[in-house]
């Protein structure tokens, strides 16, 4: 590592960061996928062979057969391979050159956009927001970190970010179950997203379900108040974050929204900052 | 000297540009599907990279039932046997926090199901087309990589939703198959 190759100016530190904290939650996302490879049979509940019939391959042979070369079994198994070595191979390169590589930038974005075709119809938040993430990383190493780019890239992921969590506390706002506490009990008491003992745990207890769902709820709407909140009350946001997302990993095993959620983090520091800057705080 | 120094400036700028506006049209985009409209929802449709995100998560309306998946063979010899359920994997508690691949497994049977579901009130005057459409085929397909008794030629499938572990009411049938041959 070249240490006098550390970057002094903040929003170079807070995109090297997005960087790296994405990376972290790709190495986990990846190695998921790799770990549920005997699903991507044709056998498996990630069918290649039933897949590209909802594709948008499907009326085009000549398409469907280079599809089934990229995205069969073998192809996603590559796929997924050469997105964990461009993962790795970026790391790298943050670590020894403090910038993120042209050639692991494009093979990262090549890869995940091409999953994400053979992955639609069975991708969760995290998903999502990782490949928010990748697109933005991977745009701004190619138009060479400069200033205008990396300000408009890291303002756009932390405008989502803003609208993510409003957009996911206003539905809860506007629905019944969620306002009286019951839907945190019903999630909790599903197999596909809950745990038995937590469902116990819960279940009659109206104030510490009501409780835990308007805290959620209120952060979640609070949110976008993250851009305007001067130092240091703003850490108080990120740790808001940190717990809710953490909660989630350990109660509904929701383990890859941590690393994808917290990995913008650094994006909405340093857009706050200059917010403020500009406010006059 | 820095890459951005070596860059013309007008290039620098026109790329700025570029993202400025794509940045721009996705974030209004993503904005407008979170309001679930039959246009907004027609634009995922085209979404073939999954770039415009669904932040609703869980809500309106919080789930509170899953849907479980059984399966029967039908031997040569006419014999049906027992329904069996199709097993979800689980992930272990202790390590769910750091590891969890089965989690993507269970979020797209939930999917699947979900589809499946919906397309049944879809295709009710015409039930026969449900057996075209690929939820259906995911569904078949998943049985048939389900084990299966010796001899069996046959198999049926059947979708019914269950009310959590803590429950009293009973889960209930939401679709069945015929029997399909086993390939």
């Amino acid at each position: 590592m070249n240490w006098n190759n550390l970057p002094t100016d903040s929003l170079q530190v807070a995109y090297l960061a997005v960087s790296a904290l994405m990376c972290l939650s790709l190495v986990v996302s990846t190695l998921e996928h790799l770990g549920n490879r005997k699903f991507f049979l044709d056998s498996g509940v990630f069918s290649w062979r039933v897949n590209k019939l909802r594709s948008s391959f499907a009326p085009y042979p000549k398409l469907l057969s280079i599809s089934d070369r990229l995205l069969g079994y073998r192809g996603t198994l590559i796929l997924l391979t050469l997105r964990l070595l461009s993962v790795l191979s970026m790391l790298l390169g943050l670590f020894l050159q403090m910038k993120v590589g042209l050639v692991p930038a494009t093979l990262l974005l090549t890869t995940t956009l091409l999953f994400n075709l053979r992955y639609r119809f069975a991708e969760d938040g995290s998903d999502q927001v990782n490949t928010l993430l990748v697109v933005v990383v991977c745009l701004l190493a190619f138009g060479q970190e400069t200033r205008l780019t990396l300000w408009l890239g890291l303002w756009f992921l932390s405008l989502q970010m803003c609208l993510a969590y409003f957009v996911s506390g206003y539905f809860k706002l506007v629905s019944p179950q969620w306002r009286n506490g019951q839907a945190i009990f019903d999630v909790l008491n599903t197999e596909t997203f809950g745990r038995p003992n937590m469902a116990e745990l819960i279940q009659d207890k109206t104030n510490l379900q009501k409780t835990v769902t308007w805290c959620t709820l209120v952060f979640e709407l609070m949110f976008p108040l993250v851009l305007f909140t001067p130092y240091p009350v703003v850490y108080i946001f990120f740790l808001g974050g940190v717990l809710l997302h953490g909660g989630i990993a350990l109660v509904m095993g929701l383990n890859s929204f941590f690393w994808a959620f917290i990995a913008t983090y650094p994006a909405l520091w340093i857009c706050s900052l200059q917010l403020q800057a500009v406010l006059g705080y | 000297m820095g890459h951005s120094e070596l860059l013309p400036f007008f290039f620098a700028m026109a790329y700025a540009i570029v993202l400025g506006i794509l940045f721009t049209v996705w974030l209004v985009v993503t904005i407008g599907y979170q309001v679930p409209t039959s246009w907004t929802q027609r634009l995922k449709i085209y979404d073939y990279s999954s770039l415009i995100s669904n932040w609703r998560f869980f809500a309106p309306r919080p789930i509170f039932f899953d849907y479980k998946m059984v399966y029967r063979d039908q031997l040569g010899d006419g014999t049906i046997l027992p329904w069996q359920e199709v097993q979800m994997p689980k992930g272990k508690l202790n390590r769910v926090v750091l590891w969890h691949p089965e989690k993507r497994w269970r979020k797209a049977f939930f999917n699947i199901m979900r589809g499946m579901s919906l397309q049944r009130h879809l295709f009710k005057d015409l039930p026969a087309a449900l057996q075209l459409t690929s939820n259906y085929l995911y569904l078949l397909n998943i049985a048939m990589g389900c084990p299966h008794a010796q001899g069996t030629q046959k198999l049926q499938f059947a979708v019914l939703i269950s009310y959590g572990y803590i429950t009293e009411r009973p889960p209930k049938l939401i679709m069945h198959s015929k029997f399909h041959e086993l390939e």
